[in-house]
């Protein structure tokens, strides 16, 4: 018997003036077909990012007016529907790092445990999912501590991107700008994506 | 079991066992609820509640008043009723929506029956916190007389003290269990009038010391009298507490006599009146006391309940990790503290408690799960819901049976539809289908105490809790009609300030319900899976229809899908507050509504007009909402609108919301914020659910421009259609096997329960509509939060919808506003796509102006989006090399995948539109091209004149692209101010341009030397007209890194042998005549057929004689006879070369000026043209200064020549030409060349003789000149150094760049030369050439390309030619022409003027010889020229005086009258002489007279000298004056007079003519010099001595 946890759909990262500087998508699984395929067209996406950005900027809004929420997670910003949500982080410097989950994009087999209903789990993904995938499918949800890792890993890996002097951030920076085109930080970025599962504590 | 009560209020017990209580309640119930209390936790800080809702109830009959209707009395108006008036136990109806009711469901329905309930104590339960027990209880006591009191009264208080003595009271065994119902109670002794209780005062003086418990104010108050009842109950029933003293639990009121009707009014009127009778004052105050008792004794049972409670808490909490802790009694247990903190008003500590509960919630399942050992603790959570399983195995007979209608099923389905839940509004009575998410739609308490409940149940519960809880807090409608739904007496206490809303609240309830949805969602799935496995358990017989079924997935989703989004529904509803100011229209431009006032619009199914329509008629039209929606379309749907239900938001609320919300609330964009998250969660769910029906929301249809980096990844596109399609396919084929039914192409609605969402997904036009109003919604709301991108989101959505269902006006519309929006924020793949869909709207709609425009930036978008995708292949070295030609662009574009598919096309279809176009439409070139650069060097043609540039140009369109012209301009950077330059290349042939990488060759006939960049570059196709302009500000900043022409420099040279034209300045130049200018013009290899050459001056004040040009050289005719500034030359042939000559004039004297000759002329190969600018120096090289010395026959003129310039010059001939009166003679030639150093000028010296016979008039020619012919060393050694260089360079076959070789030497070598080696040069006859060999060679020949018909670089062929002909050649001579060539020479020839002096005077004074001199011994006279005479020697003397008119030439006739010519003139001479030099005699003073027609004359005077002392003497000196004639006075002077006076510096030697003299050697001489003692002087004969 199979049962679905998280994985994460989309993985946005949005520079200062609220340009995109990079889209990463991750194929979720459909059980109608049986195959992996992106929840939604990238232009969709896009449109979910977008519209996150309202939320980051109350959140900065209120954090500047109550001198709070320093730490830059911003939580849960948006739950698109029953399947989707989007965690948001803000850096410093006014990066904003959205993920999507989707509450159903994995589907583990649990009957290699022996039958144990959503009791124990193996990911097929990553092997590693520890018994808090299943949790969330048995109700306990999605926390958004969670999805700290996921924001430190593609904070680390935006900051490896800083540290290569061959990158230009103003290039990045300036309103309308380019899109990170390092080819590295992509990979980074996919292998977040896609090694991500619920209680995962390093990536 | 229990009653149901609610959570909210406290409950008091009264006894009555007199029925005193109706004529009680009246004064009691205005006083409720009761305000403004104060707890002090003893754990936290004092504790403030406001409102304190009490709920009065009987405990003898339990429920006396609900039989009863609900009928609200006033206190006024109550007397004489026979039911008491007000309602004290209101469990009707209308009040259960908050009630809890832990009963069966069929009691649900029946709640009004009095339950009922034993007399005395009832058990209690084991686990505390589950009923519902008073706080207080209240013994209403009716004692007329103190003699009733004592008989029958204080047993029967007793009796019920025994009976009811609250376990703190009256024992201290009692388990601590039981202060979980702690409570106090109270005694409160109804006076009723005309009694003798009434007649008594309430406390008699006397006794009011001795009562322990009575309060010294009241005791001061009442004096007279015995004891009284009252003080009698106190005495008897105040026992004294153990810590805090005793406690007052005796109070009295006494009815006022009115207030009692009148049949229970005693009639007898006891005997002994004491005439006591209360004030109303008094009556106050027993009130007040009675209030206060409440307060105090409520607070106190409370305070004991909390301790306890809390108590119980932690221990339970610490046993957590034995085995068999139960989380379910936990959390009973820690509810009931929660519940308790509700009833008192704590609403916020209420809800502390049940977030921890949750939290504990999420860690016992995590635990259970993680371990899975639910048993460890006793208990496990259900992994299924019974509910569920029946809902989604009814689902699943009705998908696959078929047979059943799904409105019947839900019929079947009785889950939430038939309880008589209230709505919030009253007046929405019975329409709720699905208040899902309510803690009383099931016995959600009995299920958790029984251990009996599923994960699903739990949330939902907790949930439910939560949101009541907030929105109590949040003084919600709901939740304030709850409160207020009991007595209604207490709606006017209401405070105005609790009306209104507490936004913030109402947002926290969405954003709970928010994360509440995914999560419940999921959990609803497993438990809905777990259902139709069989269950963890194994004990039910259902066979796992999951895995047999197909359509059970989807049923699976379907609920799902159907309870999220009843729940966000339910929570729209119960969120919605007039507070929040949605704007109605100002989202939806006029356009839109005009599709739409056809269509219904399904508003109703929104909230707050949820109305039954939907529940009765769920394929009708739904009304639209008259409130929400005042739009066009809410007339369409006025016949229906009675169903609406418009209590919550009518229509005037809603237009007073509009006012009202124009000031902020706290929260209100928290709150639409969230409420339009939850419309949106709404809607996406709708999608979903859409989508497997094939109703797309036209995303799948969106072109994606922008590639993605999905692409880069082995994935192939699994299109949404695909999806939809193997979707479908599965579901027909079950339903084939299952039923015949043709619809079954149509995926099932089975377990859609949410009726909005069923009557949207019935039909495709259904589904569209609530999809819109849904996004219309939120974006309604999204626009009060000001979430700018989320409205822009969701208008994008409705965007593509509107594409979609092509409706392409409205799409339009919405597109107009969002694309420009996410393209200023840098989402370009998104605005391509809408730009892309923009622009066919816009093409449907042939609005062409507008698709111009949109296809332009569609265009240059995806021009911008290819160009990023270049550039990252190119970064990753999948495009090796951009120096690619045309064959490779072809390959390197199959290499890329092409997204692009989406823009194809759309330039044609632009180029067609624009035909139509009067104007051209400008696009800027860098829109469309990228990496725009010159592509090598400028190519020369053979034999003609012209040169082609090379464009190289990445083309980032998706189409080919004719070109129909294209041009460039080049300007010149060494422009001078004034002139711009500026060259034209032209493209020859119309070209296609191809996506990649294309080259455009333009070809100039214009070809004039210097370096140029590019300036300006247009493309022209059609209409469209691409244009590229170099912005002059950039071209310092070096940062900007444009790809478009980065080095746009380009050197043009003329290669020789092109046709040449040249202004100079004439190298003969006579300074008495107007200077000139030489044209020369050599044709080169052109045969040219007609030549225009245009001259102009470009310095100011010069003007240009060219209708005074003559030839020099064999003469040409011209074309058209010359024009100012214009000469027009017919046929020419090959290698002509013609030197035109003419004069210009300056107004003022410049050293350069400056001219600008245009040649255009016409060959066979076409129309060439040219120009030079050039500047002429015209300063003349060398300076002549002249001095004339005039002399009785003849002048003399010393001509001092001097350079100057610091270069030396040579002079190779001079020439003093005689004019008709004179004649000029030289001496002999130098037979060397005369050098002229900057301080070393040469002189010459000339000798003029006047022509003798020729008589001077006004015509005749007077003026000598000078001619000279000389040269500077500087411009022989350029000439040099160039003849030498183009001699080299011809033999090394690079002809063509003389010219350029030419530029260069004269450009540089003046520079680098200093004075001293143009000295040293001149002097050594050769200079070195090492100064033109400097360092950047290379670079001063930058950017000429190629040498022709070879492969070598010119400039370094230059370079390299230059050194090495600098090597063989380390000095050159200079140049010193042969004789015969010296006429080729630069000459000057200089006007020279002989002044005319009118009369020329000689004086000579000669002495007569012979002289006799001392000297000689025979004194013969010397022949010598200085005569030697002795001292005081006689000489006699003849002073000649000898004048002439020779050289006055000064024109006879020319000034003057002809007879002043010739007039004579008087001088006077005078001989003077210093007094001790000379004795003169004779005439030493006369007056001549010079006649008008003599020409000459002498006179002789003669004179005596006597010289006077020794030495050289030099002669008197001679002046001669003109004299003023007194006769002739006004005659005056004819100018200055020249004298020649001969003996000028002339001496005659004196000496001493002593024989013999004597000296004395002493110094006895005067002064101390030798004394003369004897001299003897000599004697000569003929000598005469004075």
């Amino acid at each position: 018997m199979a049962t679905d946890i998280p994985s994460i759909a989309c993985i946005g990262i949005i520079g200062r003036n609220n340009n995109p500087l990079h889209v990463s998508i991750f194929p979720s699984y459909n059980p109608y077909t049986n195959t992996l395929a992106p929840l939604r067209t990238p232009l969709q996406f896009s449109l979910l990012l977008s519209s996150t950005l309202d939320v980051f900027e109350l959140r900065a809004r209120h954090a500047a007016g109550t001198g709070t929420g320093l730490s830059g997670d911003m939580g849960l910003l948006h739950a698109v529907d029953e399947r989707l949500a989007a965690y948001g982080f803000e850096t410093n410097t006014g990066i904003k790092m959205v993920v999507l989950v989707d509450m159903r994009g994995r589907r583990v087999d649990a009957s290699v445990l022996g039958g144990k209903g959503g009791a124990g789990s193996s990911s097929a993904a990553s092997g590693s999912a520890p018994a808090s995938a299943s949790a969330v499918n048995s109700g306990v949800g999605l926390r958004e501590a969670e999805l700290k890792v996921v924001f430190r890993a593609i904070q680390n890996a935006y900051i490896r991107l800083l540290q290569n002097p061959f990158f230009e951030p103003d290039e990045v920076m300036e309103k309308g700008g380019k899109k990170i085109t390092s080819r590295k930080f992509e990979t980074e970025i996919r292998r977040i994506g896609e090694s991500w599962t619920p209680g995962v504590t390093s990536l | 079991m229990e009653q149901p009560f609610s959570t909210s209020k406290v409950t008091v017990e009264y006894y009555d066992p007199h029925d005193v209580y109706k004529l009680l309640g009246p004064g009691i119930l205005p006083r409720l609820p009761l305000r403004n209390l104060h707890w002090q936790s003893h754990a936290g800080p004092l504790r403030s509640i406001d409102v304190l809702y009490v709920e009065l109830v009987n405990a003898s009959s339990n429920a006396p008043a609900s039989i009863a209707s609900p009928s609200l009395l006033r206190r006024s108006t109550g007397a004489g009723l026979s039911d008491d008036g007000f309602q004290t136990q209101p469990i009707g109806g209308s009040k259960s929506a908050s009630s809890d009711q832990i009963d069966t469901p069929t009691s649900i329905h029946t709640p009004t029956g009095p339950a009922s309930q034993q007399p005395g104590r009832e058990r209690r339960h084991q686990i505390p916190g589950l009923r519902r027990t008073p706080y207080l209880k209240v013994l209403l006591v009716r004692c007329d007389d103190n003699d009733t009191y004592k008989s029958t009264t204080r047993a029967e208080i007793r009796e019920w003290i025994k009976e009811h003595t609250p376990p703190s009271q009256s024992t201290r065994k009692v388990s601590t269990q039981e202060n979980h119902d702690a409570f106090e109670w109270l005694i409160v002794h109804v006076v009723v009038p005309n009694t003798a209780a009434a007649n008594q005062p309430r406390l008699n003086g006397k006794n009011a010391d001795g009562a322990p418990g009575e309060k010294s104010s009241s005791s001061s108050r009442w004096r007279t009298g015995s004891s009284t009842l009252l003080e009698k109950l106190r005495a008897d029933f105040n026992v004294a507490g153990k810590g805090s003293g005793p406690v007052d639990r005796v109070a009295q009121i006494r009815i006022g006599i009115n207030d009692v009707p009148y049949d229970l009014l005693p009639r007898v009127v006891p005997a002994t009146p004491t005439g006591y009778s209360e004030s109303e004052k008094d009556a106050e105050h027993a009130w007040d006391e009675l209030i206060a008792k409440f307060k105090s004794l409520i607070l106190a049972s409370f305070d004991m309940r909390v301790t306890q409670y809390e108590e119980d808490i932690r221990e339970k909490d610490a046993q957590r990790r034995l085995p068999g802790w139960n989380f379910c009694t936990f959390f009973i247990l820690k509810e009931g503290l929660a519940r308790g903190f509700e009833s008192v008003g704590l609403v916020e500590d209420a809800l502390v408690g049940y977030d921890e509960l949750s939290v504990g919630l999420d860690s016992v399942i995590h635990e259970q799960v993680a371990l899975g050992e639910p048993e460890r603790h006793g208990s496990s959570l259900l992994s299924h819901t019974e509910e569920l399983k029946q809902k989604v195995a009814r689902a699943l007979a009705s998908a696959t049976g078929g047979g059943a209608a799904p409105v019947e099923d839900e019929e079947a389905v009785d889950l939430q539809g038939e309880s008589k839940i209230k709505d919030v509004a009253p007046s929405l009575d019975s329409t709720l289908d699905e208040f899902l998410i309510s803690s009383t739609r099931k016995p959600y308490r009995d299920m958790i105490v029984a251990n009996n409940v599923s994960v699903f149940d739990f949330r939902c519960y907790i949930f439910a809790r939560q949101i009541a809880l907030l929105l109590r807090l949040g003084n919600s409608l709901s939740a304030k009609t709850e409160l207020v739904t009991g007595p209604q007496q207490q709606v006017p206490a209401l405070k105005p300030s609790e009306e209104t809303e507490v936004l913030s609240m109402l947002a926290e309830v969405c954003r709970r319900t928010l994360q509440f949805i995914p999560a419940i969602s999921q959990i609803m799935r497993s438990d809905l899976v777990a259902s139709l496995g069989g269950g963890r358990g194994g004990d039910n017989g259902t066979q796992s229809t999951l895995s047999l079924n197909p359509v059970a997935p989807e049923v699976v989703d379907n609920l799902v899908s159907s309870f999220a989004f009843s729940v966000a529904q339910q929570i729209l509803a119960q969120t919605s507050t007039q507070a929040l100011p949605i704007p109605a229209s100002s989202l939806i431009s006029p356009k839109i509504d005009e599709p739409k006032s056809s269509i219904p619009e399904p508003k109703t199914m929104m909230h707050p007009a949820r109305s039954s329509s939907l529940h009765i008629r769920p394929s009708s039209r739904p009304p639209p909402s008259p409130g929400v929606f005042p739009g066009p379309g809410a007339g369409s749907g006025a016949g229906v609108s009675e169903t609406s239900a418009p209590a919550p938001a009518p229509p005037a609320a809603a237009a007073a919301a509009a006012p009202r919300g124009q000031f902020l609330k706290s929260g209100l964009e928290e709150l639409a914020a969230r409420r339009a998250e939850l419309y949106a969660l709404s809607r996406s769910i709708l999608e979903e659910c859409g989508k497997k029906r094939g109703w797309g929301n036209g995303w799948a249809s969106v072109p994606d421009v922008e590639e993605s980096d999905i692409e880069e990844m082995d994935m192939e596109d699994i299109s949404l259609d695909d999806d939809d399609e193997s979707t479908t396919t599965t579901s027909t084929t079950t339903t084939t096997t299952a039923t015949t039914k043709p619809q079954a192409v149509e995926p099932s609605l089975a377990g859609v329960e949410s009726r909005f969402l069923r009557v949207a997904l019935d039909n495709k036009d259904d589904f569209y509509r609530l999809f819109e109003t849904l996004t219309d919604k939120a974006i309604r709301h999204y626009t009060v939060a000001d979430h700018h991108h989320a409205v822009q989101a969701c208008l994008t959505e409705l965007a593509i919808l509107k594409y979609h269902l092509g409706d392409y006006g409205s799409a339009a519309s919405y597109f107009h506003r969002t694309t420009p929006f996410f393209g200023e924020n840098g989402w370009s793949a998104l605005e391509l796509s809408m730009l892309v869909m923009y622009s066919r709207c816009l093409q449907e709609l042939q609005r062409k102006d507008d698709y111009v425009r949109v296809a332009l930036k569609l265009l240059s978008k995806a021009a911008v989006a290819q160009k990023d995708r270049l550039s990252r292949k190119k970064l990753r070295g999948f495009v090796p090399s951009s120096h690619r030609q045309e064959g490779q662009s072809r390959e390197q574009q199959q290499q890329l995948p092409n997204p692009d598919d989406a823009v194809r096309g759309v330039l044609d279809k632009l180029i067609d539109v624009t035909k139509a176009f009067s104007h051209e439409v400008p696009i800027p070139l860098a829109q469309f091209f990228s990496d725009v650069r010159l592509e090598g060097h400028p190519e020369y043609d053979l034999r003609r004149d012209g040169f082609t540039l090379a464009v190289s140009m990445q083309s980032l369109l998706a189409d080919d692209m004719e070109i129909d012209q294209g041009r460039m301009r080049l300007v010149s950077t060494t422009a001078t101010a004034g002139a711009t330059k500026e060259l034209w290349l032209e493209c020859a042939t119309a070209q296609v341009l191809r996506p990649g990488r294309n080259t455009i060759r333009l070809y100039s006939k214009t070809c004039v030397a210097g370096r140029y960049e590019v300036d300006r570059v247009s493309l022209i196709s059609n209409k469209i007209h691409m244009h590229y302009e170099r912005d002059i500000d950039s071209e310092s900043g070096v940062g900007v890194t444009s790809d478009l022409f980065p080095l746009p420099h380009v050197t043009i040279y003329r290669p020789a042998g092109c046709l040449d034209c040249q202004l100079v300045a004439t190298k003969d130049i006579q300074l008495d005549r107007s200077n000139t200018l030489d044209l020369k013009l050599h044709t080169g290899w052109n045969r040219v057929k007609s030549c225009d050459i245009r001259v102009r001056p470009n310095t100011g004040g010069l003007r240009l004689l060219t209708m005074d040009a003559q030839f020099i050289g064999p003469a040409f005719e011209f074309a058209q006879p010359p024009e100012a500034g214009l000469f027009r030359f017919g046929s020419l042939s090959a290698e002509t070369a013609l030197q035109l000559r003419f004069p210009y004039s300056t107004e003022q004297d410049v050293a350069t000026i400056s001219a600008r000759v245009e040649v255009t002329y016409t060959t066979d190969d076409g129309t060439y043209s040219s120009w030079a600018g050039p500047s002429i120096p015209i300063s003349l090289a060398l300076g002549v200064n002249v001095q004339d010395i005039f002399k009785h026959g003849a002048v003399f003129s010393r001509f001092s020549i001097s350079t100057v310039s610091p270069s030396p010059l040579l002079l190779f001939k001079s020439e003093l030409r005689e004019s008709e009166v004179f004649q000029s003679h030289f001496g002999s030639a130098p037979d060397k060349t005369i050098m002229v150093f900057p301080k070393q000028p040469a002189s010459l010296l000339y000798k003029v003789v006047r022509k003798p016979g020729v008589t001077v008039n006004s015509k005749t020619a007077k003026t000598l000149y000078l001619k000279l012919h000389y040269s500077v060393v500087l411009d022989e050694m350029v000439v040099a150094t160039e003849k030498s260089l183009k001699e080299a360079a011809v033999s090394a076959d690079l002809a063509p760049f003389t010219n350029v070789l030419a530029t260069h030497v004269r450009k540089h070598l003046p520079a680098r030369l200093t004075a001293y080696d143009l000295e040293r040069a001149a002097l050594l006859g050769q200079f070195p050439t090492t100064a033109l060999v400097g360092t950047h060679l290379e670079a001063s020949f930058a950017g000429l390309g190629k040498v022709p018909g070879s492969e070598r670089d010119a400039s370094a062929a230059l370079a390299a030619l230059i050194r090495d002909w600098q090597r063989r050649n380390p000095t050159l001579p200079l140049l010193h022409p042969p004789a015969a060539d010296v006429e080729e020479t630069p000459s000057i020839l200089i006007p020279v003027d002989v002044p005319s002096v009118p009369v020329h005077w000689t004086v000579d004074i000669q002495l007569q010889k012979p002289l006799f001199s001392p000297l000689l011994p025979d004194g013969a006279a010397t022949s010598s020229a200085t005569p030697v005479v002795g001292i005081n020697q006689l000489l006699s003397a003849s002073l000649t005086v000898q004048w002439t008119r020779t050289w006055h030439t000064a024109a006879q006739g020319q000034a003057q009258a002809p007879e002043s010519t010739a007039t004579r003139q008087e001088f006077s001479y005078e001989v003077t002489t210093p007094a001790d030099t000379w004795l003169l005699g004779g005439r030493k003073r006369g007056r001549m007279t010079v006649p008008a027609e003599e020409d000459t004359c002498t006179m002789e005077i003669p004179l005596l000298m006597a010289p006077l002392r020794e030495g050289w003497l030099p002669y008197p000196s001679v002046e001669i004056r003109e004299a003023k004639s007194d006769e002739q006075g006004t005659a005056g002077s004819q100018g200055p007079i020249e004298l020649d006076y001969r003996n000028l510096g002339e001496t005659v030697r004196v000496v001493a003519d002593r024989e013999r003299v004597t000296l004395s050697l002493d110094s006895s001489g005067p002064g101390g010099g030798p004394l003369v003692l004897e001299s003897e002087r000599r004697v000569v004969d003929g000598r005469v001595v004075v």
